[in-house]
C-alpha cells in the first residue's frame, strides 16, 4: 500500500501519523489540555482569531516588515555580491568583515536597534535586512565566481563593453545562485521577524505568539505557530515557482562549472566565500 | 603602409610559477610575418605553447618581450579585426545560437544561414551537436568581419565527415579574404587547410621551419614528419 503512493506524497504520512497520535492521546485524555490542547483546541481558536479578524492584521503586519525589509536586502545585496564577484580582489577587503557581521545573530542586534531606531518599523526592518543580506551578497559573489573563466575570455576577445558584459555573461550565469540567495534570505528573514516580533512589538505573528503566553492561550500560540510555518512553507514555494519561471533551463556545455573566475586570482582570494 | 598584415618581432613568454618561484619560458624568441591574405598552419605537438602564441596574437596575452604589430600598429589587447575560434565552443548557455553570434556583431541572421545552422537559430547551446557548436562559434567569430582570423585547434574531437565539412566553410571564409592562422597538432589538417607550415619545437617554443605549402604535399609532409621527430 505504502510504496503505491508517489513520491510527492509519502511526504505527508509522517506529519498525519503524528497528528493521529496527537488526537488519539488528546481524547485518551493523555494530555493535560491547558499545557498541550488538543488539535481540536487548537482547530477552534485559529477559527476564532481569524473570526476577529486579529489573525489576518498580524500576518499582513509581518508579511509588511519581511517584503520591506527583505526588498531592502535584496536591492543592495545582489549589486554588493555582483560586485565582490566581479572583482575578487575586493574579498581581501570586505570578506572578513563579511564574516564577522554574518555570524552574529540578527537578534543579538535587537536591543541596539530599538535604540538607534526607536519602536517604529525601524527596528523591525533593520533585523530583517540584517538576517537576509548576507545570504544574499554571498551567494551572489559565489554565483559570478562560479562563471568559468572561459566565458570572461570569450567577453574579453569580443570586446565586449562592461555593460554588455554584466547583461551577457554575469547576470545571466549567476541567476541560479542569485535566486538561491534570494530564497535563504527569505527563509532566514522570517524566522528573524518572529524574534523580532516576540521582543519588541505589539503587531505580528511573533506578537501574538508571545502575548498568547500572558494569557496562557497555548491553543492560540500553538495556532500562531502553525500558521508562521504554513506561511513560510508557501513564501518558499512561491519564490520556488518564480525561480522556474525566471530562470531559463540552460546547462553549462563544453566548459566545466566552478572554474572561478579570473583563473588563478579567485582560487586564492576567492576562498572567503567558499566555505558556507 | 605596413608590408605585412602582422609582425611578431621577436616575441618571447615567460611565466612566473607561484610555488617555487621558477621561471618557464614558454615562448621563445618568435619571429615571423603574415601577409594578408595567407593561410598560416602553426604546427606543434600538444602543449608546446601554440595557444600561448595565438592569444598573444589576439591581445588577450602579452608577451613579456619583444613588438607584436597588426598593419603596423602594436597590439595592446583584443580587437574586433582580430576574431579568435577558441579550442571549445564556449558558447554562452543561457543564451540562443543567434544571440550567442550576435554579441560582437549585427549580422547574425545571414550567418547563421552560412553555416546551415537557420534551423537552431533559436536553440540553447546544450541542444546543439558538437558540429554545429563548432560553427556557431565559428560565425560568433566571423560576427564582428575580422580581417584575421585565429583558429586554435577548433576540429579537436570532430570525427572525419564533420572535420571535412568544417574545413569546407573555413576555406571559403578564407577565400573571401579574411586571413587565417590555425593552430593545430595535426599535420594533416595542417597541410590541407594552410597555404603555409610553422613548424614550432616545443620548451620552449622556438620556430624550427616555416615552409611555403606548395602543391608537392606528401612530400612536405614526409620532411615534416622527419622534423617532428627529430625535434621532439
Amino acid at each position: 500500500m505504502l510504496h503505491k503512493l508517489t513520491g510527492r506524497w509519502k511526504g505527508l504520512i509522517i506529519p498525519l501519523a503524528i497528528l493521529a497520535l496527537w488526537i488519539s492521546l488528546g481524547a485518551m485524555g493523555k494530555l493535560n489540555s491547558t499545557l498541550f490542547p488538543g488539535p481540536g483546541d487548537v482547530g477552534r481558536a485559529f477559527l476564532a482569531l481569524m473570526r476577529e479578524g486579529r489573525l489576518s492584521t498580524h500576518v499582513i503586519h509581518s508579511l509588511q516588515r519581511i517584503f520591506l525589509g527583505f526588498g531592502f536586502a535584496a536591492a543592495i545585496g545582489v549589486p554588493m555580491g555582483l560586485v565582490l564577484g566581479c572583482f575578487p580582489g575586493s574579498q581581501v577587503w570586505f570578506g572578513p568583515m563579511i564574516h564577522f557581521l554574518r555570524h552574529i545573530p540578527p537578534t543579538a542586534w535587537i536591543p541596539v536597534f530599538l535604540l538607534w531606531f526607536g519602536i517604529g518599523q525601524g527596528p523591525k526592518l533593520a533585523v530583517i535586512f540584517y538576517a537576509s543580506v548576507f545570504p544574499v551578497v554571498i551567494n551572489t559573489a559565489l554565483g559570478v565566481q562560479q562563471i568559468p573563466w572561459e566565458y570572461w575570455e570569450v567577453s574579453h576577445a569580443l570586446c565586449l563593453s562592461p555593460w554588455r558584459v554584466l547583461r551577457a555573461l554575469v547576470l545571466p550565469g549567476s541567476l541560479p545562485a542569485i535566486f538561491t540567495g534570494l530564497r535563504l534570505g527569505m527563509g532566514i528573514s522570517w524566522r528573524a521577524i518572529v524574534a523580532a516580533e516576540m521582543l519588541a512589538s505589539t503587531s505580528g505573528l511573533g506578537f501574538l505568539v508571545m502575548s498568547s503566553r500572558a494569557l496562557v492561550r497555548v491553543d492560540e500560540m500553538f495556532a500562531g505557530i502553525m500558521v508562521i510555518g504554513i506561511l513560510g512553507v508557501t513564501v518558499d514555494f512561491l519564490f520556488a515557482f518564480l525561480q522556474k519561471r525566471v530562470v531559463p533551463s540552460w546547462e553549462w556545455t563544453d566548459v566545466k562549472a566552478g572554474g572561478g573566475n579570473h583563473g588563478k586570482i579567485s582560487s586564492t582570494v576567492g576562498s572567503y566565500f567558499q566555505d558556507i | 603602409m605596413a608590408r605585412y598584415l602582422l609582425r611578431l618581432d621577436h616575441i618571447s613568454k615567460t611565466f612566473n610559477k607561484e610555488d617555487n618561484a621558477k621561471i618557464i619560458t614558454v615562448l621563445d624568441d618568435i619571429d615571423f610575418t603574415v601577409r594578408q591574405g595567407e593561410f598560416v598552419s602553426i604546427l606543434g605537438p600538444s602543449g608546446c605553447g601554440k595557444s600561448t602564441l595565438l592569444k598573444i596574437i589576439a591581445g588577450l596575452i602579452l608577451p613579456t618581450r619583444g613588438k607584436c604589430l597588426y598593419r603596423g600598429k602594436p597590439i595592446a589587447g583584443p580587437g574586433l579585426e582580430r576574431g579568435y575560434v577558441f579550442q571549445d565552443p564556449r558558447l554562452f548557455p543561457w543564451l540562443t545560437v543567434l544571440e550567442n553570434i550576435n554579441l560582437a556583431g549585427k549580422d547574425g541572421h545571414k550567418l547563421v544561414k552560412k553555416m546551415k545552422l537557420q534551423d537552431f537559430s533559436h536553440a540553447l547551446p546544450h541542444e546543439l551537436s558538437g558540429g554545429m557548436a563548432r560553427r556557431a562559434a565559428l560565425a560568433r567569430a566571423l560576427a564582428p568581419k575580422p580581417d584575421l582570423l585565429l583558429l586554435d585547434e577548433p576540429f579537436t574531437n570532430l570525427d572525419m565527415p564533420l572535420r571535412k565539412e568544417l574545413y569546407n566553410e573555413l576555406r571559403q571564409i578564407w577565400l573571401e579574404g579574411v586571413t587565417c592562422i590555425l593552430v593545430t597538432h595535426d599535420i594533416d589538417e595542417a597541410l590541407e587547410l594552410g597555404t603555409r607550415l610553422v613548424l614550432l619545437k616545443e620548451r620552449p617554443a622556438v620556430i624550427r621551419e616555416d615552409r611555403e605549402i606548395n602543391s608537392d604535399k606528401s612530400n612536405l609532409k614526409k620532411e615534416f614528419l622527419a622534423w617532428m621527430e627529430v625535434g621532439g
